[in-house]
């Protein structure tokens, strides 16, 4: 494609009808030059200017099956052809090079319309029209309003040379605005991540608000919002949606209601496409059945050949179908997908849906099986004729009933476990033993494979998501989460400690995940080498500060014991803020995501991967986990989408104000909020912390923590703990009184600090992060620490290389109040290590210094941390440095 | 298991299903035909993208009938319908003299098939009300089936798809000549 197409909002458009002879054909192709196959070179009728292909597939895809009775109701159907950079020619189905090599995918979608109406002149009573619009926008969807005027239009001209005039113009109209503006921040993957992972909607909104925030402007790296695109057409922002009118088009043939309908393209976009359509009643069914029919665990052994094949069909609308099948690919990363032909170069076979497919295609479809061995391949139709095409398909899954049948799948995939072996008496013993009524995934497996199958997390989280009303962003939100938790518990496996080569490949690892949870379900950007390991940070972090609270507990501890576990917090700290401070832009932003998405870990009470959920009732174990405050009114899969890496970041921050104004009861009041006014608080873990060192236990025990169902210790009138017995119990409180642990509890705070002013300048929305999730006691601590860091305090120093370790700590090398660093008066990382004799310690600073900047001066002062809010300017110096492009092409 | 169940009770009863397929050239009357057995109305006919599938019930017999689209784009596609069909019911337009062959020549390619060699063949010489209409006689004798098919079942019955003429008898034809499986 040549690039002045790659720059239009469509690139081609297309027109097809039914001829009575012949069948569905293709009369006009504008512009010529894209190749779309074989369409283009073929023999054309010579005076009409048909496009004459017998092989071509885009003529049946335009004029769809059953398309006449689609009788003055148009309906839509969405397809996607694929560049073949060999022959530079667009097919339907991708190309995968041998190494299924990480070359980005590209494709061109079509969204086309079509209609019969009555037509007396017709010899058969009546003509079927189509228009098609090729772009490589994912948001194509926002283009159907037009379509539906220009197909009315279009269904009324008879003339060759008039028809393809006004195609010509609708082409020229539908480019005559510029949404590269739209493209830039749908492409931002890290933004898009944080943006659909934020369960605080006023955050969101206030990220959209240009006249709140400057997130938007910075993002795009444009100092004004501006109110004309580049051609000129008005502009205009509302919420997350951006509206352009076609004001400097002129219709000629067209009637002028084309240039007043507004465009409208919504900013928020997952990996996939945009769709309408929803997915809780189009695409969890599907998936829920599809699941629990998977094994659970995959066997290495065929996962070299053996094919899952997939179809889905539908004979309601192909509006529905195609774009249900469309946009599969955001919770299961395809060749569609951003990233997602990277990641299937990470399992080494692609992943394939094809939205639509009708007997025209099946021998090609078949070729393309036997060449290609996609691991996935999901396929749309609309013709009940596939089913008897056997070899097409493991399961069959009927949309419009909601049934699924499987065949043809080698006995090994199918058992499970050698105990549910296929097998009467045993079946008898399985289901008396589990009754399957019960859950709801296994009605219906008769017709199945039989054997009882185990209930996993994620087939558990679907049926959830089935019922009551969910939108697509936490429906997907959702996933993504139990999605993380499935990463995390495929980390835990791995070798940890003193060994620091705990990462396996990457290849590997998503290996290992496949072979542990075959749901398909995965979303690349945390598989990520940096958020997995910060993923992995966080998960040990979370451990030790529970071992951490257990022995603040027992008054027996020893103090060894104890500075232990504090190091070992201390060690995750610097492990998070190592790692975000190499490759700074691209990793803060992923540290922000892992911070926001990172899950609530009670549910590693069960072995999630052994463990059998269908009896489990998790509502009810949510609930108790969030039994107190205001997570009372929040559904359980709000609740489920908790993220709790803020808190526990925070909580040690808390109990050091505890420590620092000890004496002083108001920390402990059951009070301490976020300042978030939204719909959920976070301060839920901080309850736990209030009681640190009170007689009675109110930790509910270590890792993993096991949720009580009262807690006794968290009635307001335990938590409004009198000043007098603060202060009687304050010997205890202290965290030992070694100088030694001491000193490792302030180099914490410090360090969680620093992670705090890291997130903040992840991007654009960083700050809004922090001002948020923080509750507003940490908030202000933080802010005042922020404030010892102001310019004047770092400029004399900051061009010293050893003061920049220390700079870069967030560590003030004249902190003139010792509040923060009682016991530490070295204030270079380095030395304070080398005091504590960490030799770990000093490998970070290594690294750091190893590569300094040379006088520099606002990227110096970017590493710094400073109260003062982010000149644009330097914000949009941070932002070019990775830009948008991501992850697994960045080189590692 | 419910489909079990019934099939056992079919056999009980002689109740049984079998599919069909109706092929022929455009604007033979295949839809029509479908429409007038199915819902005994004539459905305003415009050419068939793709296919129309309908099950009809007749004596004990459940006919699930597949009419496929006749044009010449389409017709290449008639084979993927071919797997696990009992019977072909071919339809004529015994008016159209002009494409007798072309139709003549879209049959024989079609039984000639591995996938068909077992079908029953009804051919319906249809649209018999219209003037110039090929009897169901001249029919059979223009497709030379006695001739070429020596071990198929088959059978030419002159229809009127518009008023229903006809149609009951391919029907019965074709439930009495397939085997009670
Ligand atoms: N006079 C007359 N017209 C008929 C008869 N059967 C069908 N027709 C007409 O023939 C035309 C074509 O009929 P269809 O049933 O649509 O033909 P078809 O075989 O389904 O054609 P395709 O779908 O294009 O393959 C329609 O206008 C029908 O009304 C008949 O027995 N007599
Ligand atoms: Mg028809």
């Amino acid at each position: 494609m040549n690039s002045q197409y790659r720059e239009r909002n469509i690139s081609c458009i297309l027109a097809a009808e039914f001829d009575n002879k012949l069948g569905p054909v293709v009369r006009h192709q504008y512009p010529e030059e894209i190749n779309l196959g074989s369409l283009s070179g073929d023999e054309k009728f010579p005076d009409s200017g048909t496009i004459f292909d017998p092989t071509n597939h885009i003529a049946n895809l335009m004029i769809p099956e059953n398309s006449e009775r689609r009788q003055l109701i148009p309906d839509f159907i969405v397809f996607i052809m694929y560049l073949h950079k060999s022959n530079y020619s667009y097919r339907l189905l991708p190309e995968v090079y041998d190494d299924c090599s990480t070359e980005t995918t590209e494709c061109l979608y079509f969204l086309s319309i079509h209609c019969a109406i009555p037509d007396e002149q017709n010899s058969r009573g009546a003509s079927i029209k189509s228009v098609a619009i090729g772009t490589t926008l994912r948001n194509f969807i926002l283009f159907k309003p037009l379509l539906i005027i220009f197909l009315d239009f279009y269904m009324k001209r008879e003339n060759y040379k008039i028809e393809l005039r006004i195609l010509k113009e609708f082409f020229d109209l539908l480019n005559s605005v510029d949404l590269s503006l739209v493209e830039t921040i749908h492409n931002d993957i890290a933004f898009q991540t944080m943006v659909h992972s934020l369960d605080n909607e006023d955050i969101v909104s206030e990220i959209f608000d240009n006249q709140k925030s400057n997130v938007l402007k910075e993002t795009l790296q444009i100092s004004e919002i501006p109110k004309q695109d580049k051609y000129g057409n008005s502009i205009n922002f509302h919420n997350n949606f951006i509206s352009y009118q076609f004001d400097t088009f002129t219709t000629e043939k067209l009637p002028p209601i084309f240039t007043k309908i507004p465009l409208q393209a919504n900013l928020k976009l997952w990996s996939g496409i945009e769709t309408d359509i929803d997915y809780q009643r189009n695409i969890l069914p599907f998936l829920l059945k599809f699941i629990a029919q998977l094994p659970q665990h995959m066997d290495a052994d065929d996962s070299d050949n053996f094919t899952w094949k997939v179809l889905i069909s539908s004979e309601t609308t192909k509006d529905k179908l195609t774009q249900s099948l469309a946009c599969l690919s955001n919770p299961i990363p395809t060749l569609l997908s951003k990233n997602g032909s990277s990641y299937c170069s990470l399992i080494k076979r692609p992943i394939v849906i094809v939205p639509y497919v009708d007997v025209s295609m099946l021998v090609s479809l078949r070729e393309y099986i036997g060449k290609t061995r996609p691991l996935l391949l999901i396929i749309g139709t609309a013709n009940p004729i596939m089913k008897v095409q056997e070899d097409l398909w493991n399961f069959y899954y009927d949309m419009d009933t909601g049934e699924l049948y499987s065949s043809h799948l080698p006995k090994n995939k199918l058992s499970l476990k050698k105990e549910w072996k296929v097998n009467s008496t045993n079946i008898k013993n399985a289901l008396a033993k589990k009754p399957y009524h019960i859950n709801p995934m296994a009605r219906g497996f008769n017709y199945l494979t039989p054997g009882y199958r185990p209930v996993s997390l994620m087939s558990k989280f679907l049926s959830f998501l089935k019922v009551g009303q969910h939108d697509n962003d936490t429906v997907i939100n959702t996933l993504k989460r139990v999605s993380i938790l499935q990463i995390l518990r495929v980390l835990q496996d791995l070798p940890h400690g003193a060994d620091k080569e705990y990462f396996i490949e990457r290849d590997d690892f998503v290996a290992a995940y496949y072979e542990k949870f075959m749901d398909f379900i995965v979303f690349p950007y945390f598989l990520h080498d940096s958020s997995r390991k910060f993923l992995y940070f966080f998960l040990s972090l979370q451990q030790n500060m529970d071992d951490l609270k257990l022995l603040l507990n027992d008054p027996t501890h020893g103090t060894e014991k104890l500075y232990n576990t504090i190091s070992a917090v201390y060690d995750n700290l610097k492990d998070i803020l190592v790692l975000s401070h190499h490759d700074k832009k691209q990793n803060r932003q992923i540290l922000a995501n892992v911070v926001i998405n990172f899950p609530q870990l009670s549910i590693n009470n069960f072995d999630i991967l052994e463990q059998d959920f269908a009896e489990i009732d998790l509502v009810k174990f949510y609930n108790d986990v969030y039994s107190k405050d205001e997570m009372r009114g929040l559904s359980f899969i709000d609740k489920f989408a908790y993220s709790t890496a803020f808190p526990i970041l925070s909580e040690f921050i808390s109990m050091l104000e505890d420590k620092t104004k000890s004496g002083n009861p108001a920390y402990l009041s059951p009070s301490i909020h976020t300042s978030r006014t939204s719909k959920i608080s976070r301060s839920n873990s901080f309850k736990n912390l209030l009681s640190i060192n009170r007689n009675q236990s109110v930790f509910e025990s270590g890792s993993p923590r096991i949720p009580r169902e009262t807690n006794n210790s968290f009635t307001p009138s335990r938590n409004s703990i009198s000043a007098e017995s603060v202060n009687r119990n304050n010997e205890n409180f202290r965290f030992g009184r070694s100088p030694v642990v001491e000193k490792r509890i302030d180099k914490i705070k410090t360090y969680i600090f620093t992670i705090f002013s890291d997130i903040e300048k992840c991007g654009p929305a960083g700050s809004l992060l922090v001002s948020n999730y923080l509750p507003s006691k940490v908030l202000s601590q933080f802010q005042r620490y922020k404030s010892h860091l102001s310019p004047q305090h770092t400029s004399a120093t900051e061009k010293s290389r050893n003061s920049y370790s220390a700079v870069f700590l967030g560590i003030p090398p004249d902190l003139p109040d010792r509040m923060f660093l009682p016991t530490s008066p070295n204030l270079s990382f380095t030395s304070s290590n080398r005091a504590s004799g960490d030799e770990n310690g000093s490998e970070m600073a290594q690294h750091e210094i190893a590569a300094p900047i040379k006088g520099q001066d606002h990227q110096s002062t970017d590493r710094i941390v400073t109260a003062r809010p982010k000149s644009a300017a330097s914000a949009v110096a941070d932002a070019s440095n990775d830009g948008s492009t991501f992850f697994f092409d960045a080189a590692e | 298991m419910g489909n079990a169940f019934s099939r056992a009770l079919g056999k009980l009863f002689g109740s049984r299903e079998m599919k069909i397929l109706m092929l022929g050239l455009d604007n033979a009357g295949k839809t029509t035909i479908l429409y007038k057995l199915k819902l005994n109305k004539i459905k305003t006919s415009t050419p068939t993208v793709g296919f129309n599938v309908e099950t009809v019930a007749y004596k004990n017999v459940k006919f699930n009938m597949w009419d496929v689209g006749g044009q010449e784009r389409l017709r290449p596609l008639w084979r993927h319908y071919f797997p696990a069909t009992t019977a072909l019911m071919f339809v004529i337009d015994s008016n159209d003299r002009q494409r007798m062959t072309e139709a003549k020549e879209e049959l024989y390619s079609v039984i000639s098939e591995k996938e068909m060699e077992k079908v029953v063949l009804l051919v319906w010489a249809n649209k018999q009300d219209l003037k110039g209409a090929m009897k169901p006689q001249e029919v059979s004798d223009f497709l030379q089936l006695d001739k070429n098919l020596k071990n198929q079942l088959w059978c030419v019955i002159g229809s009127n798809a518009l008023t229903g003429q006809g149609l009951v008898e391919g029907l019965s034809w074709v439930s009495n000549n397939t085997a009670k499986r």
